[in-house]
């Protein structure tokens, strides 16, 4: 075993979390989860800094998620209206109906603007986020608030459905 | 509690389920795709050796002549079946933008393999059902009569799995480019 592999055991929540920003249906999460670790596996001998374990692994993660084939069908259903994005108290934070919205908003979204927000959440700043992407720190910017806006539209547009 | 953090906040929460040995799982999957990997070599090296030898001791007969086409199509295009067309690592180990552009251009040579091999499906179908005719009706050669008719059999049912093969894959294939070609295009049009 290579001697990083606990670290990368430490890494998992954030890396089933990315998968799960790629993939909706259970069985093919854990199908992509091992896909992830397998390729995080082989390439874990080429890993230079030890100190940038967490971006090696998402970056990989974010590779193997982009060319995974989703099954699931894109737009996911809508929830109901006090579950909104926004609209909820702060106290309601973990709840898993509005964690399961955003997951799903997330996945609608297009992966060029799906990584970015992802890592945004992961805690990586617009330096760390653009090295991983391969674009510029403006990109990144411009991105994520297209990211956002994109999300803002879907709550309030669900809001409307709902009404 | 700004809208980045409570957006942060529900994203957190999300827990991966519980998973024993982990590391046990990938190794066996590590394994397993090494020995998928040394037994296509070693099927690879097996059928080239029978043929080498046989040619080499001057022992080919009208039998195996007739089906060494058919041999010499059928094994190379195997051998890129068999072989699951998943990223390198060390394109895995690129950003994502430089990896979508390799990705691409895989994606792009893979597809054009599917199409050669529903190609090479075809030319041996039309190579076998030719020495039917041939060895049957115009030469009538009666010793061949049955290889030639076992290739002909060989060759339809190779057909029939290669293009419900490739009509299978062709559709995973098609979207994965897309996704990749929709990511490229958006790393170069907000650059």
């Amino acid at each position: 075993m290579h001697r990083f592999w606990p670290e990368v055991e430490r890494s998992l929540p954030q890396l089933w979390r990315t998968v799960c920003g790629y993939e909706a249906n259970p069985a093919d999460q854990q199908e992509l989860l091992q896909e992830v670790l397998l390729a995080i596996w082989e390439c874990l001998p080429r890993l230079r800094d030890p100190e940038r374990l967490l971006p090696f692994v998402l970056g990989i993660a974010h590779n193997v998620g982009c060319s995974h084939v989703r099954s699931a069908v894109r737009r996911p259903q809508a929830l109901p209206l006090d579950e909104h994005l926004g609209l909820a108290a702060p106290d309601q934070e973990g709840d898993p109906g509005r964690s399961r919205w955003l997951f799903e908003a997330i996945r609608a979204l297009p992966i060029g603007l799906r990584q970015p927000l992802m890592l945004q959440l992961e805690g990586f700043d617009y330096d760390e986020i653009a090295e991983l992407l391969g674009i510029s720190a403006d990109n990144v910017g411009v991105r994520l608030h297209r990211a956002r806006a994109r999300l803002k539209q879907r709550s309030l547009q669900e809001t409307a459905d709902d009404a | 509690m700004t809208h980045e953090d409570e957006l942060a906040g529900l994203w957190r929460c999300e827990l991966p389920p519980p998973s024993a040995a982990l590391a046990a799982r990938v190794m066996r999957q590590h394994r397993r795709r090494r020995w998928q990997r040394g037994f296509e070599l070693a099927l690879t090296l097996v059928a080239a050796s029978l043929f080498a030898a046989a040619a080499l001791t001057d022992r080919m007969h009208g039998e195996q002549w007739l089906v060494l086409p058919f041999f010499l199509g059928l094994l190379p295009v195997m051998a890129a079946k068999l072989r699951r067309r998943r990223p390198r690592p060390r394109d895995l180990r690129q950003t994502v933008a430089a990896f979508a552009g390799l990705r691409l251009i895989q994606l792009k040579d893979h597809l054009r393999d599917l199409y050669i091999e529903r190609q090479a499906a075809i030319a041996l179908l039309v190579y076998a059902v030719a020495a039917e005719l041939g060895v049957c009706t115009i030469a009538g050669l009666a010793a061949l009569q049955r290889p030639a008719l076992k290739l002909l059999l060989c060759a339809l049912v190779w057909y029939l799995v290669a293009t419900w093969f490739v009509r299978r894959r062709r559709v995973g294939l098609l979207r994965e480019y897309r996704a990749m070609r929709r990511l490229v295009q958006a790393s170069t049009a907000t650059r």
